[in-house]
C-alpha cells in the first residue's frame, strides 16, 4: 500500500465515517498522534460503535491500517489506532486481528478504549506480547475512567498509559494529588512503560505536568483532530 | 516426556497467574541479570524461566531465541522441586535428561544448573544456567553467586508487582476526590 492514497471517508452500517488525525506534543514522540473515526451520526459516538458487527470493527480496522500506512509513508507520523474491545473479546477474532496487524509493516500503537471491557487478564496479557512480536505497541486509552480499573495497572501488560483528563485537569501545584501523579508517572518510568497525558487544555495545567516529569501530551491546548486529508495537504506543503 | 510435578502444583500456578507477570514485556533489570550470569559463568544462555501448567515461558533470556517451550521438557521441572540448586553437569550422562529432545536436539543442552525462583512461598521458576558442552558441577563460590542472582530476581518480581498495585490503590486515590 505505502504511500498510495486511501479514502478519509468510510460507509459502514449505512454510516459515513470521518478520519480524522490528532497530533500529540511531545519532544521525542513515541507517538505522534491519533487515528480519530466521527461518524456522521446525531446520537452518541459510543452507541454507534457498540452497534457494530465484528464484520464492520474489522472494515474499520483495515481501513486505520491503511490510513496509518498512508500518513506514515507521505508525512513520517508514527500512528495510534483505536481498538474497540469487541473486537478481540472472542479467541477467534483476537486471532485474526493479531494475524492482520502482523502483515502490517509500518508500526502502530493500538489503543484500547474503556467503553467495553477487557478480555480476561491472560489472554489479554498473550494478545498485548503478540502485538509486542509484531513490532507494534499497545496502550491503554482513558485510563482513570470507564473499565479501565485497577487491575488494568496491576495485571494488563500495556506498553504505553494514557492518563485521562479527569485525573489531571483539577490539578493545584501544592496538591497533593500532584505528588501522587508524579510518582505515578516515576513508577511508569521505572517499569518501563511510556505515557500520555491526555485532555491537556491549559497552559498552567500543561506546566504543571511538565514539572511532574510528563513528556508526551494530547490535546486542544496543542492540537486539534483535523481530517486526514487536511493533515497530508499541510505537512506535504511542509516537507 | 514425563516430568515430576510439585505436590503443589496447582496452588503454585495460581499464584503465578495471579502474579501477572507471564506472557508480559521485557524487564530491563531482569536481562541484566541473565547478561551477568553469562559474563559470570561463561555459560552460552541463561535464562529467567517461569513454569506454567503446560509450558516454561522465559521472563528474560540471553543466549536463546525462543520465548517459551512445552513443560515436559523443561529441565527446572527438576529445580522447581526443592529449593537448592539443581544441577546436571552433563546431560547426555543423565537417565532423566538424555533423550530430552532439548538435550538430542536444538540447543543441545548438555549442562544446565538453576535455582529456584520464589514467590509468596510457592516455586515459580528458575534462575537457569545452560551450556551445549558438559560441566564440572558448581563450586561453593559460584552456588553462592547464582543463589544471590536469584534473591535479586525475586525480589525485582516482588517489587514490581507492589509497584503495579501501588499505582492502581494511588489513581483510586486521586478518582475518589
Amino acid at each position: 500500500m505505502g504511500g498510495e492514497a486511501v479514502a478519509s471517508q468510510l460507509i459502514v452500517g449505512g454510516v459515513r465515517l470521518m478520519a480524522m488525525f490528532q497530533q500529540y506534543e511531545s519532544d521525542d514522540p513515541i507517538i505522534s498522534g491519533e487515528l480519530l473515526t466521527r461518524p456522521d451520526v446525531t446520537g452518541s459516538i459510543e452507541t454507534f460503535f457498540a452497534s457494530l458487527d465484528i464484520i464492520d470493527h474489522f472494515a474499520i480496522l483495515d481501513w486505520h491500517l491503511d490510513l496509518s500506512e498512508m500518513l506514515n509513508a507521505r508525512c513520517g507520523a508514527k500512528v495510534a489506532i483505536n481498538i474497540h474491545n469487541l473486537l478481540v473479546e472472542r479467541e477467534e477474532d483476537r486471532g485474526i486481528f493479531l494475524e492482520r496487524i502482523a502483515r502490517h509493516s509500518t508500526a502502530v500503537t493500538f489503543e484500547f478504549t474503556e467503553t467495553h471491557p477487557m478480555p480476561a487478564v491472560e489472554p489479554s496479557n498473550r494478545m498485548l506480547s503478540r502485538i509486542r512480536e509484531s513490532g507494534h505497541r499497545s496502550a491503554l486509552d482513558d485510563f482513570g475512567t470507564g473499565y479501565n480499573g485497577m487491575s488494568m495497572f496491576t495485571d494488563y501488560d500495556f506498553d504505553i498509559v494514557k492518563f485521562d483528563r479527569s485525573l489531571t485537569a483539577d490539578l493545584t501545584r501544592s496538591s497533593d494529588d500532584l505528588r501522587t501523579i508524579r510518582l505515578l508517572r516515576q513508577m511508569l518510568d521505572e517499569l518501563g512503560k511510556a505515557h500520555v497525558a491526555e485532555g491537556v487544555e491549559s497552559q498552567e495545567i500543561h506546566r504543571i505536568l511538565l514539572d511532574a516529569g510528563f513528556t508526551t501530551f494530547q490535546g486542544y491546548l496543542f492540537h486539534a483532530p483535523r481530517s486526514v486529508d487536511e493533515f497530508i495537504n499541510e505537512r506535504s506543503i511542509q516537507r | 516426556m514425563t516430568f515430576p510435578r510439585p505436590d503443589d502444583d496447582e496452588e503454585r500456578i495460581a499464584v503465578l497467574r495471579e502474579l501477572g507477570i507471564l506472557d508480559t514485556g521485557p524487564d530491563e533489570n531482569l536481562q541484566r541479570i541473565v547478561h551477568l550470569c553469562r559474563l559470570i559463568f561463561g555459560v552460552e544462555i541463561s535464562t529467567v524461566s517461569l513454569i506454567d501448567e503446560a509450558r516454561q515461558w522465559f521472563k528474560a533470556r540471553d543466549g536463546l531465541d525462543a520465548c517459551e517451550t512445552s513443560r515436559d521438557v523443561a529441565f527446572c521441572n527438576y529445580t522447581i522441586l526443592g529449593d537448592d540448586i539443581f544441577e546436571v553437569p552433563d546431560a547426555l550422562e543423565h537417565p532423566d535428561f538424555k533423550e530430552n529432545p532439548l538435550v538430542t536436539g536444538d540447543p543441545r543442552i548438555r549442562f544446565y544448573a538453576g535455582a529456584p525462583i520464589r514467590f509468596d512461598g510457592k516455586r515459580l521458576g528458575a534462575l537457569c544456567l545452560i551450556d551445549s558442552s558438559p560441566r564440572e558441577p558448581l563450586d561453593q563460590r559460584e552456588r553462592s553467586i547464582l543463589i544471590d542472582l536469584a534473591a535479586i530476581v525475586e525480589r525485582e518480581i516482588r517489587i514490581q508487582r507492589m509497584f503495579r498495585e501501588s499505582m492502581a490503590l494511588l489513581t483510586e486515590v486521586i478518582k475518589k476526590k
